[in-house]
């Protein structure tokens, strides 16, 4: 592949993914935002969070995957449990990828 | 050199970002063999996931150019799948209002979605934002990133699959345990499963990356409605 073509690509792809990330910070530091602005930006992370993670798990391409071939699903328990009651990144991270490792392992999911 | 302080806040970062990185790892993976696949030398991949460092742009990059797409669709492509940012960034100005400026423009280039989930939680759980700790945990996270692109890119196809290991879920397992402490009453909650299916929805429909961005947009909506409406009666 062509190296200029290359280097033009990774700058474009620098400048589109810096300005987002850094612009509304930079221009919005500045200035007093609306109570209500502040009230709907701090439920940004939620909805971004669980519109990020459902399809993940629900779906298989773009129809939903409700089976017990989805190792993804059945794995989410564990985890939800796990999250919950320890609150613990690293103890989720394990229970999840050991529950999902045991189902591959012994259930050829 | 560094405050004890300085250390130790740093270190609380390290430990925020060793979960990252071991999700980053497959997933540079599989970035730098698609890369590869795609006609793109190790190096360059290497240096994507260097200076760019955002998982979906990267992954739509490599299979376009593979493709022989033209620079400006490529480009436009990368700017569609980071408009979430553009939520993020704006999400994190309050939380982050007592950093310096300057720090907190460079700490916004490492926001993808996991640094961010991070950042979000552990300005929930009441810490202080520390330039030391967000900045540990984005380069941990990172080297991830980039030490899987490298290994993906040199070794191609002669790593063995990691499904069996478990390694592909742990990006979702990371959100979910970054979503879970967030629902500190009922309106976190009602939102989350109000975006899921939204996005589960749109998705179906598909429409792609934007499901992500209009799931993001309602629910906030929603939530403002709902903290509105609670004020209102209390």
């Amino acid at each position: 592949m062509d190296n200029s073509f290359l280097a033009l690509c990774t700058l474009g792809m620098v400048a589109s993914t810096a300005l987002p990330r850094i612009l509304p910070m930079s221009l919005l530091a500045k200035r007093e935002m609306p109570e209500a602005f502040r009230v709907w930006l701090s439920y940004v992370p939620v909805a971004i969070l669980a519109a990020l993670v459902a399809p993940e798990i629900f779906l298989k391409g773009e129809s939903l995957w409700l089976s017990f071939d989805n190792v993804f699903l059945l794995g989410l328990l564990p985890t939800l449990f796990t999250a919950y009651f320890s609150k613990s990144l690293f103890g989720t991270l394990s229970v999840g990828m050991l529950s999902v490792a045991l189902l591959r392992y012994f259930f050829g999911v | 050199m560094f405050t004890n302080e300085t250390r130790q806040s740093a270190l609380r970062g390290f430990r925020q970002g060793l979960p990252i990185m071991i999700g980053y790892l497959p997933l540079g993976f599989a970035y730098g063999v698609l890369a590869v696949k795609n006609d793109i030398s190790a190096l360059w991949a290497v240096t994507t996931s260097i200076f760019v460092f955002a998982g979906a742009g990267q992954f739509i990059a490599a299979g376009m150019i593979g493709a022989g797409a033209p620079l400006f669709s490529i480009i436009v492509a990368n700017m569609m799948v980071n408009l979430r940012h553009i939520l993020m960034s704006a999400a994190l100005v309050h939380p982050w209002r007592s950093l310096p400026v300057f720090w907190r423009n460079i700490l916004s280039l490492f926001q993808t979605d996991e640094i961010f989930a991070v950042s979000v939680a552990s300005a929930k759980a009441g810490d202080d934002p520390q330039v030391s700790q967000i900045l540990s945990c984005a380069l941990v996270a990172q080297s991830g990133w980039i030490v899987g692109t490298a290994i993906g890119a040199i070794s191609g196809d002669f790593v063995a699959d990691v499904r069996p290991y478990g390694l592909d879920f742990a990006l979702p397992c990371m959100f979910i345990a970054l979503l879970v402490p967030l629902f500190i009453d009922r309106i976190p909650i009602i939102i989350a499963l109000f975006s899921a299916l939204c996005s589960l929805f749109c998705m179906m429909l598909g429409m792609g990356r934007w499901s992500i961005i209009l799931a993001t947009v309602l629910g906030a909506s929603l939530g403002l409605y709902l903290s509105m409406r609670k004020n209102k009666c209390s």
